[in-house]
């Protein structure tokens, strides 16, 4: 018994400073984990419920799903216009994208490879737009888009869209472009390479990560964006996924099954595009944030 | 900026973006603020009455509401959106097993649409089958549950908590990036001082970071000025006008009582609003600093 008493004491306060070590780290995962499920719970039980009907849904929480009935899916695909609005948000970014990345890599170009006294000014220009919010323009942009009988159509948006990205993606080709080692042009047109040939065969090809970067982030802004296409998308037949979901709220929300279906169904794509492209998303955003 | 010499032909590879600029921004963006000196209806009969709106928009308590209840969402988001993700980032800022789970955890609504955000908080916030009255009846706190969105002395603030919910995860990757850039060594120096981790975080992680959490400040406070997408979705500004801001009210200006003039006037305030929050922002908290 004397043995131990040593062997005991010496062993307590090693406890108790590994403990005190330790409790920081406990405190941190407790915060950490508490945090992860207030942001994943609503998710999941979104998800649950787009499994369960509705008097399932009255009677009890569940966050996982009794059974797997695509019923609530069966219905929304038919009954709403969310199955169309995925198709017309699908081609309006597309058509956003394409128009995107056609202008701003020429103007990035010249403003990234060419000196001349007013680059500074362009680009400040360019940039103002950063500053004013979109819904303060908006209405002024339905007027024009009237003037010009854009209205009605679905692509016209396209332009605007384009327009809105356009600063911040001019930021980062610009930056990008930068990086990009000057003497390759130089050398270029000593060899008799002309100005096109230098922007397509040498400067678009080595910016391909700072493409996919401003491509990455517009995709996000456009296919999320609700108010530009609630002013400048009227008619039905044009609807976005944004404006569908918020459609069939007005329309159908008690029909909560069916509802957490659409949801389901329009955030899919976009965890999906996550779920591949986490890192590049994630320092994407980051990036565009602090330049805009 | 480049080296290259400037010669006639790098204009037309600026051309493209210049006139799609010009048209799609400059353009309504100078209508706006022309249109906002007229009383105008949208058809022909426009008169001009300098910045008669703008008198209008000063003794118009709807819009003066408005803007108190964005003041008090850029306030919140402020101190709950940033303040969490400074705290969740220098949580993070050693690497500890977990956390590329944990960072990809928290950014996964920050992908996600505002309308469909809008809409799960819809749900959530449903008195019936909602997540938070259910379980708030299930721990035995049944008294506490509300019909949220339809409760006019709650409803801002449950309009207010969604962006943050949504938005808390773009924020902490952004000050997570800005954390771990931070020199080891002045942690490393400052704790061989004896500084403990509350220290650490005041004297170190804040001020090394001001610049970054300065731009999420600016960030948060312009999204509150313009917030449209979660009122608009979830209450369309009711119940009455309880959770109308000013750019809800500018759409409905517009929008349904075709009052171009006076929406344009409100288009332009809101604009100026939010330049001269930042600008003022940004002076004045970078002058102290200095």
């Amino acid at each position: 018994m004397h043995g131990l008493a040593p062997f005991a004491v010496g062993r307590r306060p090693r406890l108790v400073a590994r403990l005190r070590r330790l409790s920081p780290l406990v405190a941190v995962y407790v915060v950490l984990v508490i945090h992860s499920l207030l942001t994943l719970f609503p998710l999941v039980w979104v998800l649950s419920n787009s499994f369960r009907k509705n008097d399932a849904i009255l009677t009890s929480m569940r966050l996982i799903p009794e059974s797997l009935q695509l019923s609530n899916y069966v219905e929304m695909l038919h009954v709403t216009s969310i199955p169309l609005a995925f198709f017309n948000s699908f081609t309006i970014t597309l058509a956003s994208l394409a128009l995107l990345v056609a202008v701003a890599l020429p103007l990035s170009f010249a403003l990234s490879r060419f000196r001349f006294r007013f680059a500074n000014w362009v680009f400040m220009f360019f940039a103002a737009a950063v500053l004013v919010p979109s819904v303060s323009v908006l209405p002024m942009t339905f007027r024009l888009f009237a003037d010009l009988g854009l209205l009605g159509t679905k692509y016209g948006i396209a332009f605007v869209y384009a327009t809105e990205q356009l600063p911040v993606s001019v930021f980062l080709l610009v930056t990008f472009m930068r990086a990009i080692p000057q003497e390759l042009d130089e050398a270029a047109l000593i060899d008799g390479c002309g100005l096109w040939d230098l922007f397509l065969r040498v400067v678009v090809p080595l910016s391909r990560n700072g493409i996919v970067t401003i491509l990455i982030l517009a995709f996000v802004a456009v296919w999320n964006d609700y108010l530009t296409a609630l002013v400048l998308l009227p008619d039905q037949e044009n609807q976005t996924l944004s404006l569908a979901l918020a459609y069939a709220k007005d329309e159908y929300f008690v029909n909560y099954g069916m509802m957490s279906s659409a949801i389901v169904f329009a955030v899919t794509p976009m965890l999906i595009v996550y779920l591949f492209l986490k890192d590049r998303l994630i320092s994407g955003m980051a990036a565009g944030a602090v330049k805009g | 900026m480049g080296s290259l010499r400037f010669r006639p032909g790098v204009a037309l590879f600026m051309l493209p973006a210049f006139a799609l600029y010009s048209l799609f921004f400059i353009v309504p963006f100078l209508r706006t603020m022309y249109g906002s000196l007229f009383d105008w209806n949208g058809m022909e009969n426009a008169r001009f009455i300098g910045l008669g709106n703008y008198a209008q928009l000063a003794r118009d308590s709807l819009f003066l509401t408005g803007i108190g209840r964005v003041a008090l969402w850029a306030l919140l988001a402020i101190i709950f959106k940033v303040g969490t993700a400074l705290v969740l980032a220098s949580m993070l800022r050693l690497p500890i097993p977990g956390e590329r789970f944990f960072t990809g955890a928290f950014f996964v609504p920050v992908v996600i649409s505002s309308a469909a955000i809008s809409l799960m908080f819809t749900l959530l916030y449903d008195p019936d089958i909602g997540l938070i009255d259910v379980a708030l009846r299930g721990v035995g706190l049944g008294f506490l549950a509300h019909a949220w969105l339809s409760d006019e002395n709650l409803a801002l603030y449950a309009v207010i908590a969604v962006p943050i919910w949504h938005t808390i995860g773009y924020f902490f990757i952004i000050i997570l990036a800005a954390v771990r850039n931070v020199p080891a060594e002045l942690y490393e120096a400052a704790r061989i001082d004896g500084a403990g981790a509350r220290t650490l975080f005041t004297r170190i992680t804040v001020p090394c970071l001001w610049p970054v959490l300065q731009v999420c400040i600016i960030l948060a406070i312009t999204a509150a000025v313009k917030s449209f997408d979660y009122v608009f979705v979830m209450t369309k500004g009711g119940p009455g006008t309880a959770t109308e801001v000013p750019a809800t009210y500018l759409f409905r200006t517009i929008f349904t009582n075709l009052q171009l003039g006076y929406g344009t006037a409100m288009a332009s305030t809101i604009f100026l609003i939010a330049l001269v929050s930042t600008l003022a922002f940004r002076r004045l908290t970078t002058f102290r600093l200095d």
